[in-house]
């Protein structure tokens, strides 16, 4: 490699006429179109892409593939030949073994958003470099699948419980946490205006939050004994500064129209109101409950990412068109707090649900989220203490924290705007609940950004949440027909311990007794005050 | 770091020891089979189906999709993603197809940087070795300089076409195999400009500005048909089977087929032109992948494969040939012209004979290959002699 490089600096330093450096082809791209009557984008923008904006990062084809086969050489090298040989997939553990479940398959979606997303803008956009460059994108986007997909692929063959790495794709289809996944990733990405897509995806989702998601994750995952994932999603992160300067193209190549501002603030807010909603809590659950060992608070890390330098430096470089940071980022810097652990309740309330096994905060940890979230036991630890008293982990228990929860009066709602579930009488993040009723039938909103959201373009977010898809299935029949019973036919792949004994199979589920209840109809709603 | 003191869970020998309490003695799963719950294209699960197969997020109204209910988020006035009304082409299981190829990023990128590692290595001893000193004068300052040239807008324009068909693609194979055809025609483009710059740096006389060539796309005669085809395929066409169908098994496997093959390749061969066979060589096999992808999707996958509307889609692909195959009748006839200005003429080679059986062996192999798989009938020998009363 330090030979190739040397042969291409002494070829820039002293040029041949027997070779063409790429810069030189590249340099062409503009005059590549031509005008033509009907040429337009078949998904065309409100705004106006200028046909002459350039591309940051100037690759082209072969260009492009000479440096990404070499980074494909060093990754599946590192994981097939070094990672290997040291066992690396038994050398994991599992509190992150199984939260990797999750978390690859989760990435896997938002990258495959990204693939049509880049594809859109490659269509609406007019210039040729722009094109090139969202091509290129394309291109990142289907490794990144291959990737994330493949991290999944190795703990499938390599650890020492494959099951949900597996077949994750399959099991996510109960997941009530998916659903914010497909909201931020799966459609925010894709599906909308070609600009607005690109705000959701490389302004706010790459931009902001793959320096918290990826650099945060990798140094976590190292902590607890996992190299896999650094060896794979550092090499996805080599990609992002091209994807966030695609972004920041998109943005030049509007702000020629006056009209723009009309509309770009809103989208920014949307975007990152969208991406925030699902990532801040998400990353939060994954690093500090899917750890045994830990590493920097998550609300510190999002503050120095996310807080000071996207909102900070990175918008800053977009004021100068007049760009201000997204009216929630406060409401923002408090769920940075506190959102990661309502949804970890959440998520423990609902394991059964999840295809990954899970274990309640033991002492230490109770220790460590007290040190660093004061107030965190008072208002959580509490509960996990008599969740475990009650028989959390007990399989002849019967005793489920979803069922806990609904008894006391704490209901789950989904928020019809992200798609997460959310519990207004114990949440501690920045929620101020609101239930509204349109056409006859009841919606829960977490808080009014989203509920805003809504009401401009109902017809936008119009679906089945969770509850209103499997209402009436008894829980152990839905968990079986998602496929998440391992090969000997009845014991569960999501269990509430990390233990080999006493595993959770189908018939203790059904000894919960719990079938999908639709939370808007049995609980106390409330109309929206007026 | 945020941290001053950090320790690798994997290296720490304290931290690894605690590690191993925890984890299990045995396997907690002796089944690994990855994706058990999606059919095989072969004996075996392969690396191409494990890294993307059913990646797809999509629900079941999109056939073969593993979820339920409805996407959380549409486009402004509610229409969703991912829709089957994308293409008047149907099918049973949208995840069944296959690229015969098995190319996923890695392979797809390990052979396409070989190809350009060639490509340098080939110019460097074209430039360097003498073969640069063979080539015909006129032949490079007319043919290549404007008529190579304006086939970079080819390529670019069939690049663009594939935009919305990579968005509209039903499932995650197929999606990344229209990706990796489009990336293949950017490259292409590219490619040819690479050789005219390297022309420009040979010959001092030669001028790697493409307002010439564009001047030839959009104004000469000769490229007046192919350039409406790419026009309406990338711009005004939107059912993007139809849109991959109409490029790879029509309008390339016979416009371009000829072009590359019976013309650049050819010709520059009897005009000392060692390099844009070179070039175009790299072209044709981007051609065949797509070639293959194409007659995956629409013969085996949409036909031969498909249980329920195999017949539905036949219909289709012969109502998009026929629909399709007079324009690029038309390109072919208006291109034939471009023979009066080749400088070296060569019988046998040059000649109406010589060209009749250039345009016979690409339409009898389309004919073999695209147009009696679903019974395409058309009039071989008028097809034909039209496209010679171009010459």
């Amino acid at each position: 490699m330090s030979a190739n490089m040397a042969v291409k600096q002494a070829l820039k330093a002293n040029p041949v006429p027997s070779s063409v450096d790429p810069q030189e082809v590249h340099k062409w791209l503009q005059d590549f179109t031509w005008d033509f009557k009907g040429k337009t984008a078949k998904y065309p923008t409100k705004y106006e892409m200028d046909v002459n904006t350039r591309e940051q990062f100037k690759l082209t084809a072969k260009e492009y593939a000479r440096m990404e086969s070499i980074k494909e050489e060093r990754q599946y090298g590192t994981l097939l030949d070094g990672l290997d040989r040291l066992d690396a997939g038994n050398k994991v553990h599992p509190k992150w073994g199984e939260v990797m479940k999750l978390v690859s398959n989760f990435l896997e979606t938002g990258e495959y958003g990204a693939i049509a997303g880049s594809a859109l803008l490659w269509d609406t956009a007019q210039s040729p470099e722009q094109r090139n460059g969202y091509l290129a994108q394309v291109i990142d986007e289907i490794r990144h699948v291959n990737q994330t997909a493949y991290v999944n692929y190795y703990y499938g063959k390599h650890y020492y419980d494959p099951a949900g790495h597996t077949n994750m794709r399959q099991l996510r289809a109960i997941n009530p946490l998916y659903p914010g996944v497909k909201r931020a990733f799966g459609e925010g990405f894709l599906a909308g205006d070609a600009v607005e897509s690109s705000i959701n995806l490389q302004l706010v989702g790459e931009a902001c939050f793959t320096n918290p998601l990826i650099v945060s994750l990798t140094e976590w995952a190292a902590a607890n004994g996992d190299e896999i994932t650094p060896t794979v999603f550092l090499s996805i992160e080599t990609d992002e500064l091209r994807h966030m300067a695609n972004g920041y193209q998109t943005i030049v190549s509007i702000m020629n129209n006056p009209e723009t501002m009309k509309y770009l603030q809103t989208d920014l807010d949307n975007a990152f109101w969208t991406q925030h909603k699902f990532l801040t809590p998400f990353v939060g659950v994954a690093l500090e409950y899917g750890s045994k060992y830990k590493v920097e608070p998550w609300a510190k890390s999002w503050n120095r990412w996310v807080y000071e330098d996207w909102a900070g430096i990175w918008l800053g470089r977009l004021q100068q068109f007049g760009v201000k940071t997204p009216k929630c980022l406060p409401d923002a810097k408090k769920d940075a707090v506190w959102a990661h652990h309502d949804l970890a309740l959440l998520a423990l309330a609902l394991w059964p649900l999840t295809g990954i096994r899970m274990e309640l905060p033991d002492s230490l940890a109770m220790e460590w989220f007290e040190a660093n979230y004061p107030g965190w036991y008072n208002h959580y630890g509490k509960i996990y203490e008599e969740w475990r008293a009650a028989g959390f982990e007990d399989p002849k228990s019967g005793f489920c924290g979803a069922l806990w929860l609904m008894e006391r009066g704490h209901g789950i709602f989904v928020d019809h705007a992200s798609g997460l579930p959310f519990c207004p009488s114990l949440a501690k993040s920045s929620i101020k609940p609101r239930f509204t009723e349109y056409n006859g039938k009841r919606y829960a909103f977490a808080e009014p950004y989203g509920e805003r959201q809504w009401l401009l373009e109902p017809e936008r977010y119009e679906f089945q949440n969770f509850f209103e898809q499997f209402e009436g299935w008894e829980l152990s029949d839905l968990v079986k027909a998602a496929g998440g019973v391992r090969s000997d036919g009845k014991t569960l792949i999501a269990q509430p311990h990390l233990r080999d004994t006493d595993m959770w199979t189908l018939d203790d589920l059904k000894r919960i007794n719990l079938t999908i209840p639709d939370p808007m109809k049995i609980l106390n709603w409330q109309p929206v005050a007026q | 770091m945020s941290t001053n003191i950090f320790t690798r869970g994997m290296v720490d020998p304290e931290r690894q020891a605690c590690i191993q309490e925890v984890v299990p003695k045995a396997p907690l799963e002796t089944k690994r089979d990855h994706i058990p719950f999606a059919k095989r294209g072969w004996r075996r699960l392969t690396e191409y189906e494990a890294v993307m197969l059913h990646a797809q997020n999509s629900l079941d109204a999109v056939p073969g999709s593993q979820e339920v209910g409805e996407v959380v988020q549409k486009w402004p006035g509610g229409r969703p993603n991912y829709g089957v009304e994308s293409t008047a082409a149907l099918s049973s299981n949208w995840f069944h197809f296959r690229d015969p190829s098995k190319r996923w990023f890695m392979p797809y990128v390990k052979q396409k940087n070989e190809e350009g590692q060639t490509a340098e290595r080939a110019m460097k001893s074209w430039a360097e070795g003498g073969d640069a000193e063979m080539m015909n004068a006129a032949w490079r300052e007319h043919i290549l300089a404007r008529h190579y040239g304006a086939f970079v807008y080819n390529e670019y324009g069939l690049f663009s076409a594939h935009s919305t068909t990579v968005y509209g693609g039903l499932s995650d194979l197929i999606k990344t195999w229209i990706a990796e055809a489009a990336f293949d025609k950017n490259d292409a483009g590219q490619m040819i400009q690479m050789q005219r710059v390297l022309l420009s740096k040979v010959f001092p006389g030669f001028d790697a500005d493409l307002a010439e060539a564009k001047q030839a796309w959009t104004e000469d005669k000769s490229w007046k048909p192919a350039r409406e085809f790419v026009e309406h395929i990338w711009a005004e066409t939107y059912d993007w089977v139809e849109q991959l169908w109409a490029i790879h098994a029509v309008y390339d496997h016979i416009f371009g087929q000829f072009v590359r093959r019976e013309f650049f390749q050819r010709l520059g061969g009897i005009h000392g032109d060692t390099l844009t066979p070179f070039i175009q060589n790299q072209a044709l096999t981007y051609h065949l992948q797509a070639r293959d992808g194409v007659t995956a999707l629409c013969f085996k996958f949409l036909i031969e494969d498909e249980p329920v509307y195999a017949q539905h889609n036949r219909r289709y692909l012969r109502a998009w040939t026929g629909r399709y195959l007079p324009q690029v009748g038309r390109a072919l006839k208006a291109f034939l012209a471009i023979y009066k200005e080749v400088p070296v003429k060569i019988d046998g080679v040059t000649c109406r004979e010589g060209v009749r059986a250039s345009v016979e062996r690409v339409v009898d192999d389309w004919a073999a290959r695209f147009a009696e798989p679903i019974n395409f009938k058309f009039n071989r020998a008028a097809f034909i002699d039209d496209v010679l009363s171009g010459y």
